[in-house]
């Protein structure tokens, strides 16, 4: 595979993440008291971030991947605490994708959005209580 | 539903996805690579590389490490000397510098950094304000910027592993100033 066609990859992947973030928070605001405006706000920057890579995966030649029709979500949610345990493990598993294509990316800019990626999701993910890690995206493949 | 896929089914894809990205990328798992990587595992970076170009990249990958692994040890010795200031704080701080014993192992295991002895060096110790709070808040402000410097690094960074163990570690500085600020 070629640089540029691994860099495309992973950009997709990425974006895929953001796809199911996208949905995921939709989920996680129906369950958060005062209206769920952190989930809101959540929502946003995952929209803006896919966005974004849609951009870049157009710069690069690719069709960006369109969103699945639905997604199952890893349990059934049913309140404040699995909302955020929900919130908490999309942030995490993003954080990997964008990990990946940190290490793909064939240009500056993917490689900034990405690294940028990495730090938003592993911060978001401490927020909806996630623990703190020594390498946010890489745990388990480094040491 | 038809067409419904689950969360989890697009992760295991895409953990195939990374799993031959890894293959691809690194030639080998990333822990088998670790240990010896660094400098004769640069091979096993994709991007093409001319030969005097490389030697090149390499040279500006050492440094980057190794600046990296300086902050790392600045980050280390203002946690002991927190700590030692204030034992309250042992506590709260004691499983972040874990994290920065591993960052700095990681940013290590890559290969002998260049000026050996100054694994030995330890930096001048740093001033630790007498309230405990505001002891506190510089160990956060001291991380943030910290994070702000690894994405930098990362930037910078040739080799595509050596740029995702920085974002990595500017991922996790920044979340322990939001920890710690918490």
């Amino acid at each position: 595979m070629s640089t540029v066609d691994a860099s495309v990859e992973a950009a997709q992947a990425a974006l895929a993440g953001e796809h199911a973030c996208v949905y995921g928070y939709g989920v996680v605001g129906a369950h958060l008291p005062d209206d769920g405006v952190p989930a809101r706000r959540a929502l946003a920057a995952h929209r803006d971030r896919r966005e974004a890579l849609a951009a870049q995966l157009r710069a690069a030649g690719a069709e960006p991947v369109a969103a699945e029709p639905g997604y199952a979500l890893p349990e059934p949610v049913s309140d404040e605490s699995g909302a955020r345990r929900l919130a908490a493990t999309m942030e995490q598993r993003l954080a990997g994708l964008y990990a990946d294509l940190v290490a793909a990316a064939a240009t500056p800019e993917l490689r900034e959005l990405a690294a940028r990626g990495v730090v938003t999701a592993a911060v978001d993910a401490l927020t909806w209580g996630a623990a703190p890690v020594a390498f946010p995206g890489l745990d388990g493949r480094v040491g | 539903m038809a067409g419904q896929v689950t969360v989890s089914h697009v992760i295991e894809t895409v953990d195939a996805r990374r799993r031959r990205l890894l293959v691809t990328l690194l030639g080998a798992p990333v822990a088998a690579t670790l240990a010896g990587a660094a400098l004769t595992g640069c091979s096993a970076d994709p991007r093409p590389k001319a030969a005097p170009g490389a030697r090149a990249e390499l040279d500006a990958d050492v440094k980057v490490r190794w600046s990296a692994a300086d902050g790392e040890q600045a980050l280390l010795a203002l946690h002991a000397a927190t700590v030692a200031a204030h034992p309250g704080l042992a506590e709260r701080l004691a499983p972040l510098t874990a994290h920065h014993d591993e960052h700095l192992a990681a940013l290590r295991d890559d290969g002998p950094l260049p000026f050996g002895a100054r694994d030995d060096t330890a930096p001048a110790a740093p001033e630790v304000p007498a309230d405990p709070a505001a002891a506190l808040a510089a160990v956060v402000e001291a991380e943030r910027a910290a994070g702000d410097a690894r994405l930098t690094d990362c930037l910078a960074a040739a080799g595509p592993r050596l740029a995702a163990v920085l974002a990595a570690i500017a991922a996790a500085e920044a979340g322990h100033g939001v920890v710690l600020a918490s």
